[in-house]
Formats: C-alpha cells, sequence, structure tokens
C-alpha cells in the first residue's frame, strides 16, 4: 500500500542522506543534509501545538463533565492558559519574554522552585533505596555494599578529613572498575543502538508506523 | 510472580521508609547553616576545567552551553557561576547558549550576577563585547549537530533579539575553528554526551564538562580517552572549583550538609544489614525449632 | 577521491562496513533456514505475566515510553515494545496507558497502540483518551505519571525507553504503589536505579534486543547476531591493542591514530 511505503521511502532516503553527510565531503550532500536538519527544527517545535490541543482535548472533557479527578484536570488547564496568555501579553506589550517579564516572573517563582522541589525528592528516594537495595546477600552484594561505602566515604571532604585513603580509593574505584564496565556497557548499547538505527533506515523495523 | 512477591517483601522489610526520609530531611535542616570546616583536595577531573581556562591565551572565546534547568540549578549553577566568573576574571570572552529551554534565562542571571561582582572589583564587562547569549535552539541532537556546522546560521539573533551581524564579539566567528574551549553543562540528554558526539568528535575542539553527580559515572571513559580534558561532577565538583578560585559560594556551603547525609545514608545501609541478618537468623531459628519438634 | 572522501572518518566508515556485511550474511542465512539462537531475556519473558497480573487484579497497565524524543533510537526501541505489549493487553482483555513527554512521540504512539489493538481483534477496546501527552518538562511529567501511579493504581508498570533523573523518582513511586515493575533503557546512568526498584531490568543491549526477542522475526534477530560477532571482533581488537602498546608503547600515538 502507498501509505505504508511511503514513509519507509522517506526514512530510508533521509536516513541515507545522514549518513553520507558524515561520509562524504560534496556540496551537494552538505546542503541536502543540512536543510533536512533545519525541516526536523521546524516540525519539532510545531510538534508543541499537537501536545497543546492533546491537553485541551482531554482534560477540558473531564473538567465539563465532572469526571474522576477532574480539580487535577482543572489545574492543568488553567496552569498552562496562564501561562500561555501571560506570555503572549508581555510579546504584545514589552516586546520580549526576558528578564522583568511576567513570563519570567512566573517561570522564577512558580516553575524553577517547583522542579527544584521535584528534583529533590531525588535525596530522599536514593536514602530509601540504598537501605533497600546494599544488602549482604551474597559475595557480589558485599562487592557492592563494599564499593559503594567506599565512594560514598572519598568524594565528600569530610571523608578527606578522615583519612586521605578514602579519597584515593574512591578514585581507584571510579577511574578502574567503574570506567572499565561503562566502557563495556556503553560500546555495548552503541551496538545495540547501531543494529536498531540500522534496522529503521533499511525499513525492517518501523516503529514509527504503527509500531511494526 | 511468587518468587517477584518474596523479593520484594524482603526487600522492603524493617522500616518504614517515612522515618528515612524524615530523619534526611531533619539532618539538611539542622546542618545547613553550621559550619564544619572541611578541608578539600581537588580531583584531577577537576584540576583538569581549571587547567584547560588558565591555559587560553587572553583574548580567547569559551562556548558555553548551559543545558540544564531550575531542576537541577542546586547542583549545576555553583558550578556554572564559578566557570563564568573564572572565565571572564581571565579576560577570555564567553559565547552562551541552551539546547533547553529553560537555559537561556539561567544565562542571563548568571552572566548578570558574575558582572556585578566583577565590577565591584574594577572589572567592567561588556554585553556583545565580552559575552554574549545566543538563547535556545530546540531540536536536541540536530540543533547541536547544526551549532557545531555554523553558530551564526543557527543563531541569527540573539536572546534579545539582536542581529548577530550587529554583535562585535560574533565578528568572524563562524564554527568550533574559532573556539577556544567547548564547555558544556548539562543534567541529561541532550547534554554532554551529544555534544561529544555531535562536534567534539567531528571538529576535534577541546571540552570540558560539568554534570550533575548521577551523570558524572558516565564522563569517566571520555575523560581517560582525552576526549574531555576535565569535568565537575555535582555539587562536590562545584565545591572544588569554588576553593581552587579562592571564592567560596554556595557549593562549599552545601558540603557541610552532603557530607553528613552521605553518612546518614551508611548508617541506614548498616541498619538495613542488621534487620536482614537478623530477619535470616530468626527464620532459621524458627526452621530448626519446627524441625525439632517434628 | 580524498577531497570527496572525508578520510579524517575512515575508521568508522570501514567499521560501519564491516557491521552492515555481517548484518546482510546473517539475514542471507537465516533465509536459507538457518535458526539464529537468541538467549531468554527475564524481563520480556514476564511482561505476559505481568499483563496477566493486571488482568486478574482489575487494574491498567502503564506503559512509559521514556521521556525523549522520537529522534532518540531508544524511543524507537521502546515503541516497538509498547507494540507488543498492547497486543498483549488487547488479548487479555486489559487496559493500556501510555504517558508521554512529547507531542510527536504521542502521535505514533496512539498509531502503535490502535493498530496493534486492531491486530488483535480488539479494535473496540481502544481507548485513545489513555494516551495521554502530560508535559515536556521533565519534571512536570514525572509528577504526572506518579500521580497516575497513586490514582489510577496500575498493577504493572513499564519502562522501555530514554529515561534521565526521574528513572528514581517513577520506579520508587511505582514500587510504593505495589506495581510489578519491568525496565529496559540504554541510559547507563540511571541503570542502578532500575535494577534497585524493579522487578526485572533490560540493560542497555538486552534493550535493543527485546523487540527481536518479541518478534523471532529472521530479519531483526540478524542485527542482533550481526552485533554480537561484532562485539567479538571489537574485542579482539581491544586485545590486541592492549598487546601492541604494551610490546611497543611508541605505537601507541599511531594506534590513537587509527582509532
Amino acid at each position: 500500500m502507498v501509505k505504508d511505503k511511503v514513509p519507509v521511502y522517506i526514512t530510508i532516503v533521509v536516513g541515507v542522506f545522514m549518513i553520507l553527510k558524515f561520509f562524504v565531503q560534496l556540496d551537494f550532500i552538505k546542503v541536502v543534509a543540512d536543510e533536512l536538519e533545519q525541516w526536523c527544527l521546524v516540525v519539532f517545535a510545531l510538534a508543541i501545538i499537537l501536545g497543546v490541543a492533546n491537553i485541551l482535548r482531554l482534560n477540558l472533557r473531564i473538567v465539563l463533565r465532572r469526571e474522576k479527578d477532574w480539580p487535577y484536570k482543572l489545574v492543568v488547564v488553567v496552569s498552562m492558559g496562564v501561562m500561555i496568555l501571560v506570555g503572549i501579553a508581555d510579546l504584545a506589550i514589552h516586546g520580549d519574554i526576558s528578564t522583568g517579564s511576567g513570563f519570567q516572573y512566573l517561570f522564577q517563582y512558580i516553575l524553577t522552585p517547583l522542579s527544584a522541589a521535584m528534583f529533590a525528592l531525588l535525596a530522599f528516594y536514593i536514602a530509601s533505596a540504598a537501605f533497600r537495595a546494599f544488602r549482604a546477600r551474597n559475595i557480589r552484594a558485599i562487592l557492592l555494599l563494599v564499593s559503594g561505602a567506599l565512594v560514598m566515604i572519598g568524594r565528600v571532604p569530610i571523608g578527606a578529613s578522615l583519612s586521605p585513603i578514602f579519597p584515593r580509593l574512591s578514585d581507584w574505584i571510579m577511574t578502574v572498575p567503574n570506567a572499565a564496565g561503562q566502557r563495556g556497557l556503553i560500546i555495548g548499547a552503541a551496538m545495540g543502538m547501531i543494529a536498531t538505527g540500522l534496522r529503521v533506515i533499511f525499513g525492517i523495523e518501523r516503529p514509527y508506523l504503527r509500531g511494526e | 510472580m511468587q518468587n517477584v512477591k518474596l523479593e520484594r517483601e524482603m526487600k522492603s522489610g524493617g522500616l518504614d521508609k517515612r522515618w528515612i526520609f524524615l530523619a534526611v530531611g531533619a539532618l539538611v535542616l539542622a546542618f545547613l547553616k553550621l559550619p564544619l570546616h572541611l578541608s578539600y583536595a581537588p580531583n584531577q577531573k577537576t584540576l583538569g576545567v581549571y587547567k584547560a581556562i588558565e591555559g587560553l591565551p587572553s583574548g580567547s572565546i569559551v562556548y558555553l552551553s548551559a543545558d540544564y534547568g531550575p531542576s537541577s540549578k542546586a547542583e549545576l549553577l555553583p558550578m556554572h557561576r564559578a566557570l563564568v566568573y573564572h572565565i571572564l576574571n581571565r579576560d577570555l570572552k564567553i559565547i552562551a547558549s541552551s539546547v533547553w529551554d529553560s537555559g537561556p534565562p539561567l544565562i542571563d542571571m548568571v552572566f548578570k550576577e558574575v558582572c556585578e561582582e566583577l565590577k565591584k572589583q574594577g572589572k567592567e564587562k561588556k554585553y556583545g563585547i565580552d559575552y554574549v547569549n545566543l538563547g535556545y535552539k530546540s531540536g536536541q541532537d540536530v540543533a547541536i549537530a547544526k551549532i557545531g556546522t555554523s553558530i551564526p546560521e543557527t543563531f541569527p539573533r540573539d536572546y534579545l533579539g539582536t542581529s548577530v551581524n550587529q554583535i562585535p564579539l560574533m565578528n568572524g566567528v563562524i564554527n568550533f575553528s574559532q573556539i577556544g574551549l567547548l564547555c558544556n553543562l548539562s543534567v541529561g540528554s541532550p547534554g554532554a554526551r551529544q555534544w561529544l558526539q555531535q562536534v567534539q568528535t567531528r571538529y576535534k575542539v577541546r571540552m570540558v564538562a560539568g554534570v550533575t553527580a548521577v551523570m558524572a559515572p558516565d564522563l569517566y571513559s571520555f575523560y581517560q580517552s582525552r576526549q574531555i580534558e576535565g569535568f565537575l561532577g555535582g555539587l562536590v565538583g562545584a565545591a572544588e572549583y569554588e576553593y581552587l578560585l579562592k571564592r567560596p559560594g554556595f557549593a562549599m556551603s552545601g558540603m557541610n550538609v552532603q557530607s553528613l547525609t552521605h553518612f546518614l545514608i551508611l548508617g541506614f545501609v548498616l541498619l538495613g544489614n542488621i534487620l536482614f541478618v537478623s530477619e535470616i537468623l530468626r527464620q532459621r531459628k524458627a526452621k530448626e525449632m519446627k524441625s525439632t519438634s517434628t | 577521491m580524498s577531497s570527496i572522501f572525508n578520510v579524517s572518518h575512515l575508521n568508522v566508515f570501514l567499521a560501519l562496513f564491516l557491521f552492515t556485511a555481517l548484518f546482510i550474511s546473517f539475514l542471507f542465512l537465516s533465509r536459507k533456514g538457518r535458526t539464529l539462537y537468541l538467549r531468554r531475556l527475564d524481563g520480556v519473558a514476564a511482561i505476559e505475566e505481568a499483563v496477566g497480573r493486571a488482568t486478574e487484579m482489575g487494574r491498567p497497565v502503564l506503559f512509559v515510553p521514556g521521556i525523549d524524543n522520537i529522534d532518540e533510537i531508544q524511543t524507537l526501541a521502546g515503541i516497538a515494545v509498547l507494540s507488543h505489549v498492547a497486543r498483549t493487553v488487547a488479548r487479555f482483555d486489559c487496559s493500556l496507558i501510555v504517558p508521554t513527554r512529547n507531542a510527536i512521540v504521542l502521535s505514533v504512539c496512539e498509531e502503535t497502540v490502535k493498530e496493534s489493538f486492531t491486530a488483535a481483534g480488539r479494535p473496540d477496546a481502544y481507548k485513545s483518551d489513555n494516551i495521554r501527552y502530560l508535559s515536556d518538562d521533565q519534571f512536570a511529567f514525572t509528577a504526572a505519571v506518579d500521580g497516575i501511579m497513586l490514582r489510577e493504581k496500575p498493577a504493572t508498570n513499564i519502562y522501555m525507553g530514554a529515561f534521565y533523573a526521574e528513572a528514581l523518582i517513577l520506579s520508587e513511586t511505582g514500587f510504593a504503589s505495589g506495581a510489578i515493575q519491568v525496565a529496559g533503557t540504554a541510559s547507563i546512568a540511571q541503570l542502578p536505579f532500575f535494577v534497585a526498584a524493579c522487578d526485572y531490568t533490560l540493560l542497555a543491549e538486552e534493550f535493543y534486543a527485546a523487540s527481536a526477542y518479541l518478534s523471532r522475526d529472521p530479519k531483526v534477530l540478524s542485527s542482533i547476531k550481526a552485533s554480537d560477532y561484532f562485539k567479538i571482533i571489537t574485542i579482539a581488537v581491544i586485545i590486541l591493542g592492549i598487546v601492541l602498546a604494551n610490546l611497543n608503547p611508541e605505537a601507541v600515538p599511531l594506534l590513537q591514530k587509527l582509532f
């Protein structure tokens, strides 16, 4: 079917051009590849409209029908509306949304603390995850426990104050076993990425097309 | 699935995690302002960043990509401030941009703060001559690849809307051949890895990075292969950099709390293991008693 | 010729050529009838049981296809797994919630789930409201997914794709809500968090092999075999490099130039 074949051909052509750009120094290839990158940037930027439409479609209907959890959906719609309207007003009145504008105010005093609070949750979750995960069940778990403890002590200045051996051990663990393991994982992940990339470019796997 | 359930019970057993959250929160609040007078020994990765900037000839341009948002401000803002201070104090130039939409306001804020500080020390820095904020470019990896190809084509205007042709600092700057050092601050993707793939590997530009503590283990391999000359990992890296600059800031004051929190977590790990071992011994005893009685 | 071809990238070209040659060779072998072996992946094998558990409990399955954009290979790999999970969910007559961080990923996931339900003979069971765009902001998305976990209480959480700092927040909240969790990612920094909090974790290349494991398509399996053999060649080259560097340290700069 044409509907199935056209996206696959587009993928193959664009994929091949992007690979060729890396290896071939012809002006024609560079111009086409650069233009495709520009189109990509435009598509990504316009995709936000799709997102806004989806949020409105889903959440407004729940709010209007007072379905389950409708107060939370109301908060989503109102927050989105306020940010958009304030941003548009700033652009219309002041010409930009930089320092001093209402949009910046909302960003700095609402979004920033909320995001920072969510990120800060990691500190608490790491404590509870460490409590659960670092159990000396077997030799490998004991190795994990000991190396984790040494790195935790060695990476903070208080460890260096206790003994200079801690930062040295911590550095050795990070530089030798950790880097070796990381490198192995990175190489393996890169192989998987190449395999998946080639499958997508050659049209063998088409996840962008209904997940086939 | 049966084994999963049993494993899960064993994993979570012993202590309600709300006690852990309470202990961490209480410790942070209690020791936030208490000075501990810690000693610092900056590691080779931090020294690598410091030396990379110290070694640049006066007037060189540093390209700074601040790819993080307000969520990771606590870890990356101190190192961002310290790096910008170091670069401008050495009379180097900065071209800054971001591939995160929340990056440009943070870049703007840091430039303002550092320039105020330098002004008090008698060093006047001018926008457009000593530093410029090119703003945000959407597209993630593709945007980074485009920046590598041509900076003015990717950013025809700066964050304030001025054409780059009218900015003195951008005169003659086409791509990374004119850049002395690439400095990336990042928390995820797009970030250091993407800059390494799309720019450092292709154009062989010198590079240093500042990342959150979680991302730092990722960069050890690239440091060892000399693709990056150094990197700052988390608040500790920022504190070590402030120590090298002899400019104590938020990072050094945060080290008090972080040091003690690490020990608290180790205490919980020890407690967890004590509870785990006592549970195993209890189960063995119960099994023995059962087999004796039968 | 050297002015057309970028000689500094010759090593990458040769590696890519070798990989492609291996891929085509295994493709040829599979077409000739040779069975390509793939070892068991516990995490993937557990998905069907986990979906069955969700059906028994009358609770939905939550599938998070990562938080990155459609141009990220991990997202594409995650969506390939989503297709199979959606078919399983349709067969078991369960419900599937797919929150996305990106609008383009939303469109692709909508089509994927719809087609999977249709392929399983249950087009009526597809609910477009369950495929949701939440937010482009990383932690706003995380907070929203946590809210879904705590309010809608899915019995099974599947995380397949690119994850960053929010990995631990998602998996810990999922653990606290009592869900069975299966994760797969090539975001190496986040693997320890998933291993600590999830019941099954697919590590890096296992995640990329998941769609091959599920489909058993010879064309897809060929690429996995090619990457395995390429890894063997890489290990051999690394060992050779170590031996050469130790026998003749002066050869190290030349070796560095080659690679």
